[in-house]
Formats: structure tokens, sequence, C-alpha cells
């Protein structure tokens, strides 16, 4: 059963696990810092419903999620979230409600942008702050998408993974990179020397690309003491406008997704949560 | 500028439709006055000729195609199958129907072979900034919207353009309109206290009034405010109703420009001070008054001018386009036309879009692994002949993927990426070991490689598929 009153008042800072520390100490081992971003906007209170207010279901008739799993007399958590629920039953996570940087307007692609930047003038920065703070750290980290997330940008030493599915062709092999290194200079000989660096290693790498793999894969990479200290985990089509549904429904399966990524990462590093 | 790299900026590429032309601006006006022919091969290795008319659908074929579907997934279900036969019967019936592998071979092919590469290039971009993505019914739009709307917009005003996309079965379907129902419309009040039941689900959607603003004319550079987008909604509800209460029973005729005034939302609506009436006609009054809005005219000139000039340049140089617009009313061949002189005037690079790389060294190359048009969908999937849509998709660079509405980034940044990277170079390599390159390498560097060092460079590369991926994947094929 899950535990009553998990939803704690926890300072935002310690939400960031130490991660300024990393710049000040550059030999520290310990931190990992794994952002999981939902793009196109999770509904928190769909997540994480307000059962004991009042105007929820008049408010929200059409959305409301029937079967919650109970957080506290106040709050329930939606079904799909089956693995983050024993997560905070654990100790191991908690829940920031209701919260919000000073954007009140509801353009999407600005609001992302602001989430990605940390920027509070949309579109006015090419870097995220997640890079811009990696790049203080002096961490390397790991995108898992085809692109390098605008979050993670800004810091050089980004690695992105998301396996080819190209049938038939080959990983670029040494010679190849040589000859690409030989003629490219500045980020675009950043990006063949870390190819090169990957090609070493990505033997063992599974061909997996849904965000389960990837997690399960990041986990295990982060696991390594010189391994990536920082990943970030996209999951896409949260913009499910008016396809969410209840408990059937794109935006409850999109929130299975996000728990089962919970899982993946937890079993990538080999950690696992206690039954309550 | 070298003539190769220019006819790789414009769109052409390896295609020597130079032949015969006095200068640039002669091709570029004789290119944005002539049509586009699909050209395609039947198989691999095939030659090049005119992509068949049974692999074209106009717009009732789909809806028909739909509406089919539809019917016959209700029968399936009507069964009452068990799980797994259920689900492979579906399978079989959606392949019956569906259109949009054809559609994508169609396209790949298209920017392989068809004339006027140019024109193709232009829709592109105006494809992307009117970005359909996949979503319940649209794969098997995207198609029409594509060739009928922004193709065939190319030789009108953006205010048509803009006019014609917003009201296409796939862009009111992908951006919610279809749910888009007036409060105060008729189907409202008919629902009476029965309103918000299944039968008589009633209410505005926004998302279409939302992005109409932000991403396809003013952009919030206008200033507007919430009640502007909610009065765009009401102006949008009743457009889009391709249901009726039997489910699909319209005439596929209905489709093209779907509106119903059951759904509508009576009385005035006003959007950043501009009045507009009720009815059908409202939408093209607000659609001419967005159109020929200053802050439309700034938002997408730049953007035009970004993606074939560079952003550094577009900042500096968009009133040129402006002035244009003003001028001719907003006639997109002289907007188009102006864009492309400007685009070989302009010194900055420009990183071109995954699959408008992969064309263009297709054509340069003469190489090809995409199958033929008689061999789409078969099993005759050797493992180097690929599927047009795998390679898109490989590549990010897919116009049928699902995705948010502001379409594909035109900053290089946000292209550049290991994986990225990676995809180039296997492309470029698959390219050599099965295409069937008809061009030497050789003769690619030394026409299309543009700086000295970099041409040395490339030619001292001993081993001739290393030369060839090398070169393919270089700077400035990557870039033009």
């Amino acid at each position: 059963m899950l535990r009553r009153d998990l939803l704690k008042a926890i300072p935002a800072s310690l939400f960031l696990t130490g991660f300024p520390n990393l710049g000040a100490t550059k030999d520290l081992k310990d931190g990992r810092l794994v952002v999981i971003n939902l793009e196109g906007g999770m509904d928190g209170i769909c997540a994480v419903p307000p059962l004991g207010d009042k105007s929820l279901r008049s408010a929200r008739r059409d959305l409301l999620i029937n079967e919650n799993l109970e957080l506290n007399p106040f709050f329930g958590l939606h079904p799909s979230f089956k693995n983050f629920g024993s997560m905070l039953a654990a100790n191991e996570a908690t829940i920031i409600h209701a919260t919000a940087f000073p954007y009140t307007k509801r353009s999407h692609f600005e609001g992302q942008n602001i989430v990605e930047t940390g920027i509070l003038t949309p579109f006015s920065s090419k870097t995220g702050w997640l890079g811009r703070a990696m790049e203080l750290a002096g961490v390397g980290g790991r995108s898992l998408s085809l692109d390098t997330p605008l979050l993670v940008r800004g810091n050089m030493d980004v690695e992105s993974y998301y396996p080819s599915n190209l049938r038939g062709s080959f990983l670029p092999n040494n010679a190849v990179l040589d000859a690409l290194k030989s003629i490219y200079e500045g980020d675009a000989l950043e990006t063949t020397e870390v190819l090169q660096r990957q090609l070493k290693t990505s033997r063992d790498s599974p061909r997996l690309r849904d965000p389960e793999g990837l997690a399960a894969f990041a986990g295990k990479k982060m696991q390594d003491p010189y391994g990536p200290k920082v990943a970030v985990i996209r999951v896409p089509e949260f913009d499910t406008h008016a396809n969410q549904g209840t408990e059937e429904g794109r935006h409850s399966e999109q929130l299975e997704i996000v728990d089962n990524v919970f899982r993946a990462i937890k079993s990538g590093l080999g950690l696992r949560t206690p039954v309550q | 500028m070298n003539l190769a790299r220019i006819s790789r900026r414009i769109g052409l590429g390896g295609v020597d439709e130079f032949v015969g032309h006095n200068s640039s601006d002669d091709i570029i006006e004789t290119a944005i006055n002539a049509s586009v022919t699909f050209m395609g091969i039947p198989t691999i290795g095939g030659s090049i000729e005119k992509w068949p008319g049974d692999k074209e659908f106009d717009l009732n074929n789909r809806i028909q195609r739909l509406v089919s579907r539809r019917s016959n997934e209700d029968a399936i279900d009507k069964k009452k199958l068990p799980d797994n036969e259920r689900d492979k019967q579906r399978e079989v019936n959606w392949r019956k129907y569906s259109v949009d592998e054809i559609d994508k071979h169609r396209f790949f092919h298209a920017g392989q072979y068809a004339q006027n590469q140019i024109k193709l290039r232009l829709s592109y971009f105006w494809l992307n900034h009117f970005t359909v993505g996949s979503k319940e019914t649209t794969s098997q739009l995207i198609s029409d919207y594509w060739e009928q709307v922004i193709l065939k917009g190319l030789d009108g005003s953006f205010a048509d353009l803009l006019y014609d996309a917003i009201t296409h079965p796939a862009m009111l379907t992908y951006l919610d309109n279809i749910y888009n129902i007036g409060p105060n419309s008729p189907k409202a009040k008919s629902c009476g206290s029965s309103a918000g039941q299944a039968s008589c689900v009633v209410g505005l959607n926004d998302n279409l009034g939302r992005e109409l603003l932000e991403l396809h004319t003013v952009s919030p550079a206008a200033g507007y405010n919430e009640q502007d987008i909610t009065d765009c909604a009401k102006i949008l509800a009743g457009w889009g109703n391709i249901f009726d209460k039997n489910g699909w029973s319209k005439k596929p005729s209905d489709f093209r420009k779907p509106w119903d005034n059951y759904q509508s939302e009576p009385g005035t609506k006003r959007v950043l001070g501009q009045r507009v009436p009720s009815g059908k006609k409202g939408l093209r009054v607000l659609t001419d008054f967005l159109a020929d809005h200053e802050h439309t005219k700034k938002f997408i000139s730049k953007k035009i001018l970004t993606h074939f000039c560079g952003a550094q340049f577009a900042s500096l140089n968009y009133n040129e386009l402006i002035e244009v617009w003003n001028k001719t009313n907003g006639d997109l061949r002289q907007i188009h036309e102006k864009t492309l002189q400007l685009s070989i005037k302009a010194s900055e690079t420009i990183f071109l879009w995954p699959t408008t790389w992969c064309f263009q060294i297709g054509r340069l190359t003469g190489a090809n692994i995409v199958s033929g048009f008689n061999e789409i969908g078969g099993d005759n999937m050797r493992s180097h002949v690929v599927n047009a849509s795998w390679i898109m998709s490989e590549m990010g660079h897919d116009f049928w993927s699902e995705r948010q509405p502001n379409g594909f980034s035109d900053i290089k940044s946000d292209w550049i990426s290991t994986e990225h990277f990676d995809r180039r170079i296997r492309y470029a390599g698959l390219l050599f070991d099965y295409g069937r390159p008809s061009q030497n390498i050789d003769s690619i560097i030394s026409k299309h490689i543009v700086s000295a060092k970099l041409k040395s460079q490339l030619s001292s590369i001993s081993k001739e598929r290393t030369r060839f991926i090398a070169t393919l994947c270089s700077p400035e094929i990557l870039e033009v």
C-alpha cells in the first residue's frame, strides 16, 4: 500500500541534488542528474489530481480519472504511475506541484523554450540552462535523442544517443572519421571526435530506442564512475489537446511511458525499490 | 558565386536545368512560372519516367478510402473476435485502404527526379510553415495538402495560400478544429440540457486559432491577447466538421472546404481590432486581414529569408522582401523570385535540411537506394533496398511524422548532433555500397567543392569509398 502523507514540502534546491556543487568540486563523482523532459506539457492536475478540491469535478468533468492511487487525503496519483508510486512510498521521490515560472501567456512554443533555456524572454538564448550548468561544472552528458535538445546546448561535450535503424548501413569507421576530422573545424570537428569516441564503446550498445530502452541504457552508462553525469530523456507528444482522454487515452499512455522510464533508469543504475 | 553552389542553394543541385538559359535570374523566373512534373523510377536501377497515374489519389478518393476503412473497421469490431485476430484483420484493413506509403515514395522520388526542383524546394518551406503532422486521419491527406494546397499555392498570393491551408481537412484535423464547436451554435442550442454528453460535445477548441496567429501569420510580436485567440476560435468554429451524427456519411465532395453552419458560432467577432462578420465568409475576412498585417509580412519575410539566405542576412535585409510584398499584394511568385535572387547574393551559408541533402546528393551522384514505385510495400525489401519513409524518419525529417506545429527548425544547431552526423555518414555509405552511383566522385569534387583547401583535402583521401562519404558529408555539401 502506498504510504500517506508523501507529498512533502522539499525546497527546490534539494530537488536539484547538489548539482551546483559539481562545478566547485570537479572530481566529485557521486552526483548524477537525469532530466526527463515531457515535451508538449504534461497535465499536472491529471497526473497528481487534487481530489480534495471541491471544484475539481465540475471544472474537469470530461478529464477526470476515477481510479487514482491515493497519496494523501487531498491528492491522488494517476493510476499509470505504479513504479513512481512505489518510489514515493519508499521515500525515493517527491512531487513539487503547481510550480511555474512567471510566464502567463499560453504559447506552447514560448513556454517550452523557457523551460529549456531557463530565460524568461522566449527565444532569446541559444543555450539551455542545463547545458550552461554542465559547462560551469565541467561535466559531459548524454542526450537520448536524434538531435541535441536545447536544454543541454551550451556544453560542447554532449553526446546524443539514438541508435540508427538504417538497415544494411555500417557504423562510421575510423578511416571515414579520420577523413572527416581532417576537413572539419570548430563544433563539427568536436562532433566527429565524439563520434569516434562513441565508436569505441558502441559494440555493447543496445539497439533499443524507445524511451524505456534508452533510459535503461542511460542508467547503465551512468553507473560508470567515468560515465556521463547528466542525461536528458525526452518524452515527446505530450501535447495531446482534445485527445487527452481519461483512463483510456493518449495522456494515460504517455504517463505510463514516463513511469516505465523511471523504472528503467533505476534498473539501469542497478537500484531496486524496496517493496512496501 | 560558383554556379554549382548557386544551383544547390536554390534547389537544383545536380540537375542540368541551366542548359539553354542565359542567367540565374532567367532560370529562377522560368522555374517559378512553370509547373512540377512528377517523375520516378519503377524499380531500383530503372530509368526515370513519369509517375504513374494509378499511384496518384485525389481528395475524393482519399476520403472514400477513409470512409470504407472506417466502416470495415466497425464491421470487424462487431464480430467480437479474440484480440489478436481482430488486430490482424484491422491491420489488413488498414493496409488495404492506406495510401501514405505510396505518397511518401512519390515525395521522395519527386525530390530526386521531378522536373522543377526549385519549386519543390519552395514547397518544402511552406509545407513546414503550415505544418501538418500525422494525427488521426491526416497521414492519408498530407500528400493532397502538399500538392493541391502548398504546391499549387506557390502560383498565387499569400492570402490565398493561407486561406486554403487553414481550410484543408488535414489542417482542420491536425490542429483539432474538427472539435471546435461554437458554445452558442445551433448544435449547442439543440443539445440543450444534454450538452456535454458524448453525442453533444460542444465548446471552443482554440488550437488552430492560436497557431493561426502565432505560427502562420502575425507571430507573438503582434501583441495579441487571449481574447483575440478566443475570437479566432469562434470564427473557425464550424470549419472541419467532417463527421455527422451517423459518423462518416457526408459526401466526399463536402471535404475540400468543410463548413457546417450547424457548429458555427453566431455573432460578430474582433481580432486585433478587425471586425469579423459571422458565417462562412468570416474566416476569409480574418485570413485576408492577417495576410496583409505588417507583422505577418515581417515575420514571414524574415523566416523565408532565414531559410534561403541565412539568419543574419535575413535580419538585415527582410525589408527588401516586404517591399516586394507591398508592391505585389503578397504575390508569392514575386516574393519567391526576390528571395532566390537574394539567396544568390547572400554570402552566408545555409544548412540544408536532411531530406533536401538526401535529394541533392542523390541527384549529384546518380545513386539511389529507395524502392521504385513498382516495389512499394512488396516483400522485395532486400536489406539494401530501402523504404522512403524509413529514410525520412531515420534522418529525423519526415513530413508525415507526428510532430509539433512549429515544424522543423531552420537553425543549424538544431540539426547538429553526433547521431545526426552518424546518419549522414551511414546514408552516404549506403549510397556508395548499394546505390550504384553514376557520377564519379572526383568530378563531383571538382564541380561542387569551391574551397581549394577542401578540394585538395578530399582529393588526397586514397580510398574511394572514404572519399565518397567524406565529400558528401563535407561542410560544403551539408551547407551551401
